[in-house]
């Protein structure tokens, strides 16, 4: 095995929702489903599995996070100059991004000082997190290796590449930080060229 | 990050060979802007690179086990949360593209990647003296090519290939390798 430092660019894409109903019944079923993962992985916090799609609510934001992840996967081929003819590729266009589906997803609710370990989603397309009326105080999404946190706010979906490292650091706040996370998958059919 | 693996298996090294020796190459892609290299059919499903395909996903789920095995979140994990995690990423991982390709002297190929696929392979057939490598951008590095070269690497490290001088062709078998979901 031969290791390479990577000094390639990595993209988070962020998109604000605004839909109370479906957020009111993500933070009821988090509440209902409670701590079922016993800090077993890496979010050392109550996490339901990762099922939660079945319900309506969790589907709604899962068609969002698809449609955001097809369209910043658009975004992203802009930033390499050899890239821009895929954008007119039909058949790369339906192999490679009209593929790509939220696959998993599982919600989080966060006590003060609780935290995720540092992680990645690879070989996940993409990874998302996102945001149900952050307490005053509680910890962004932080991504290690770049040393940045984003700061998060109501609303907010974000949407980064799978094998990006990111963690939740420790903070006090008062009440819970609600989060739900999942990944995209590309789904390629086997295909003659 | 990239693997490499020679594959002595002259039986399955000349079927491939001589498919893509006798190929008529007159197709380029549709939008395919990189290079002036010649493009076969899809290599997938055909009987001459059956094994070689099989080969091929095996080291990609070697080394996809290797990296989330190195991982601190795997780690992490209880035994269903492996079991889980295994079934889904790393059995799943199938070859889902696949093609051959043939370039002459002094044609380069522009760099690229395969993203959004998880892994990238080429491999190499009786390459002429003096026929170029795998050169990866980023990490300025060149791989020198031989007979019976795989190369394996991340699905969104860029490649190309550099302008060399040779005699003959420089026949290349390249695809992409993901989960699959169903």
């Amino acid at each position: 095995m031969i290791k390479l430092k990577n000094t390639q660019d990595e993209f988070v894409f962020t998109k604000i929702i605004d839909d109370e109903e479906m957020n009111m019944k993500i933070i009821n079923r988090i509440d209902t489903i409670g701590d079922v993962m016993n800090h077993a992985t890496n979010v050392k916090a109550d996490t339901t599995f990762a099922d939660v799609l079945s319900y309506e609510e969790f589907q709604c934001l899962g068609d969002i996070v698809t449609e955001f992840s097809r369209e910043s996967s658009h975004e992203l081929q802009k930033q390499h100059p050899n890239h821009l003819s895929r954008m007119n590729n039909i058949f790369w266009y339906d192999t490679y991004i009209n593929s790509l589906e939220c696959s998993v997803m599982w919600g989080t609710r966060y006590k003060s000082g609780e935290v995720t370990i540092p992680h990645n989603h690879w070989p996940n397309v993409w990874a998302f997190t996102y945001y149900i009326d952050p307490p005053k105080g509680s910890p962004g999404l932080y991504f290690t290796d770049s040393d940045y946190e984003l700061e998060i706010e109501h609303g907010m979906l974000v949407l980064f590449n799978g094998n990006l490292i990111h963690e939740v650091r420790p903070s006090n706040f008062d009440g819970y930080r609600y989060c739900v996370a999942g990944t995209v998958v590309s789904n390629p059919p086997q295909k003659a060229l | 990050m990239y693997f490499t693996k020679i594959i002595n298996n002259d039986e399955m090294n000349n079927r491939m060979f001589e498919y893509l020796r006798d190929f008529d190459y007159d197709f380029v892609p549709e939008g395919n802007r990189l290079g002036q290299a010649g493009y076969s059919n899809s290599l997938l499903g055909l009987p001459q690179f059956d094994e070689f395909v099989k080969i091929v996903e095996k080291f990609g789920r070697e080394k996809s086990m290797d990296i989330l095995e190195g991982s601190h979140a795997y780690k992490d994990f209880n035994r269903g949360m492996k079991i889980f995690t295994r079934r889904l990423y790393v059995r799943s991982q199938r070859c889902h593209l696949m093609w051959g390709m043939k370039q002459s002297s002094d044609e380069a190929f522009a760099v690229h990647d395969h993203w959004p696929s998880t892994w990238s392979f080429t491999y190499y057939l009786n390459p002429p003296k003096g026929a170029a490598g795998l050169y990866f951008p980023e990490h300025d590095k060149e791989i020198p090519i031989e007979h019976g070269l795989l190369i394996l690497f991340k699905g969104d490290v860029l490649h190309g290939v550099k302008k060399s001088t040779y005699e003959g062709y420089r026949y290349c078998i390249a695809g992409n390798i993901s989960p699959t979901f169903t």
